[in-house]
């Protein structure tokens, strides 16, 4: 009995050195990551509303209540320039054919979409990948979706409605969930 | 023992991907292309030239009945320390190294190494045979990723070789190349050089 | 996801071995006959549903809150190894007959990746209690399904005529690199 509680001071001793170096490595490298992840959700957004010179990002407990309606939504940040509120950017996370997608939906103020920048996705090279290596697949999103949703559609000419990838209908219709999510969640939560 | 027979072993006659078959799911997994067997080979080295110096040197304070908690409470340390410089100064092969970085605490290799060499012999000696391991690591699985980038995806180290027309065979960055194209390495390393130096 | 969609996706489509090559070790080492496949599998199971539950609840009870995220390898696989320690007596007292079947395959599976693997998506995937451990069941099964397929082929190979250079290893790798391609016809399934 008496080995085996020296035993479990040694291993808790170890233990304790090894979170004691690791917090130092931590206190390191932790504003380093922290400062770049910054970075990189201000340069997408950036992409989304070039005249945004402030941005604030809305807390947990915020997102909570929203995703409680719209399970796609994980992150909202309010968008400002000289001031004033321009926009919303809105991170969802919808299921793809190869994975899940996240996709960063810009609303303007006005209610109609700035555009949209799919961050992470996996899906099928040359098929679903497209979401994101056809510039003319986010670019027909700009300026639609006044009408409180978009729809899928052939070359994505008309009203309201965004190209449909041939051949990859699982991919476009994820991205269309998260876009049509957060316009839903602009009209009923954000732009009052 | 003498530093070349520890590399020879390490590199040839106990090659860890190629003879011993361990620390497989990350030779698989991450061979896709040149790059990531080089960041890979790199973090693997760094944890197993560190683990085998402190685990020798304080070899005679650990007492032997908790040696393998202890092995792996250095080893997962030092993972935790190189995924953090990883992920704060080279976020891309972060990523696309993914979970494997932290699956590297029980890449058998590194244990293996811990209990069979470093908690039986000196620093030197160990720091020494951390060294050839990963290198007999690194050599397997930057030959893998070479030939499953040329032959999938027509590139070597992100540089395209065969023009435009060339048709990638997309089965080599598959799961199924690898297994396949491993396969088929262990069996020409079968018969030439590990024969060789049997003999 | 719904749990059913969890399960066929880590069954089939995203099988733990063919798709993302985690828990080969065992994989490669135990699969020469049914009989140790299935100790192996049962074994597997039991260690990877109950690890993932026990890790789920530290992460999010104490790692979390205290902002301690980054210990979480360490922590992971310490909880595995203490686990794996405490099953081996437990079913050694309580099950002999159980112990039989899959004690010797316990202490092997402190450093099968598959384990710490599954623990450490199920946080990054960001599942509730009941998905982790539905995702577990589901991944252990997507591992025994694999090993038990792989270990019936290799009980047909070993009277086959098979090229000396490539016995053993070399055409295990090579019969599961095909079984890989069959599984990747799941694709899409989810």
């Amino acid at each position: 009995m008496k080995d085996t509680i020296k035993l479990g001071l040694v291993l808790l001793l170890v233990t304790s050195i090894a979170g004691g170096i690791l917090a130092g490595v931590n206190s390191i490298t932790s504003p380093v990551i922290a400062e770049r992840q910054r970075m990189e959700s201000l340069s997408a957004i950036l992409e989304l509303f070039p005249d945004a010179d402030d941005s604030v990002e809305y807390d947990e407990g915020q997102i909570a209540e929203i995703s409680a309606s719209y399970p796609s939504i994980r992150e909202i940040t309010e968008v400002i320039s000289d001031g004033e509120t321009i926009g919303y950017a809105i991170t969802t996370v919808t299921g793809g054919y190869g994975g899940d997608i996240t996709t960063l939906v810009g609303v303007k103020a006005d209610g109609a979409l700035a555009g949209i920048k799919v961050l992470v996705m996996s899906e099928t090279p040359g098929l679903g990948a497209r979401i994101v290596d056809e510039p003319a697949f986010a670019e027909s999103f700009q300026n639609k979706g006044a009408g409180g949703s978009v729809t899928p559609s052939g070359e994505g000419a008309g009203e309201d409605e965004v190209m449909m990838l041939s051949g990859a209908t699982v991919s476009t219709n994820a991205v269309v969930k998260g876009v049509n999510e957060a316009l839903d969640a602009f009209a009923n939560y954000l732009s009052n | 023992m003498k530093i070349s027979t520890i590399f020879k072993n390490g590199i040839i006659k106990e090659n860890p991907v190629l003879v011993q078959l361990i620390g497989m799911c990350s030779v698989l997994a991450i061979t896709n292309t040149v790059e990531n067997s080089l960041a890979m080979s790199a973090a693997v080295i760094a944890v197993l030239l560190l683990s085998n110096i402190v685990i020798s040197s304080i070899r005679k304070l650990i007492p032997s009945k908790i040696r393998i908690p202890i092995f792996i409470v250095i080893i997962a340390t030092f993972v935790t320390m190189v995924e953090m410089f990883m992920e704060a100064y080279a976020v891309d092969l972060y990523r696309s190294l993914g979970i494997f970085i932290p699956l590297i605490v029980v890449n058998c290799l590194i244990l293996a190494r811990a209990e069979s060499f470093a908690s039986k012999n000196g620093v030197f000696i160990s720091a020494m045979d951390g060294l050839a391991m990963g290198l007999g690591y690194s050599i397997a699985i930057i030959a893998l990723g070479t030939v499953r980038e040329i032959f999938g995806s027509g590139s070597f180290l992100g540089m395209s070789l065969f023009g435009e027309n060339f048709q990638a065979a997309a089965v080599f960055v598959s799961p199924a190349g690898a297994f396949i194209l491993l396969g088929i390495i262990i069996g020409i390393f079968n018969v030439t050089i590990k024969n060789k130096a049997t003999n | 996801m719904s749990l059913f969609a969890i399960m066929v996706s880590t069954i089939l489509v995203n099988n733990y071995i063919f798709a993302r090559f985690l828990g080969i070790c065992p994989f490669l080492g135990v699969s020469n006959k049914m009989e140790t496949a299935t100790g192996m599998g049962l074994a597997v199971t039991f260690v990877t549903t109950l690890a993932s539950i026990i890790t789920y609840i530290i992460q999010r009870n104490i790692l979390d809150t205290l902002g301690l995220e980054y210990l979480q390898t360490i922590v992971f696989i310490l909880v595995i190894a203490s686990l794996v320690q405490f099953v081996e007596l437990a079913l050694k007292k309580i099950s002999p007959g159980l112990y039989s079947a899959m004690g010797v395959f316990l202490p092997l599976i402190t450093t099968n990746c598959m384990v710490l693997g599954v623990a450490i998506l199920n946080i990054q995937e960001g599942f509730t209690l009941v998905q982790t451990a539905t995702n577990a069941v589901g991944a252990s099964l997507g591992f025994f399904l694999a090993l038990i397929l792989i270990a019936a082929l290799r009980e047909k190979m070993d009277i086959a005529d098979i090229p000396e250079a490539l016995a053993g290893f070399p055409i295990t790798l090579i019969a599961a690199g095909l079984m890989s391609i069959a599984f990747s016809g799941f694709a899409g399934l989810v």
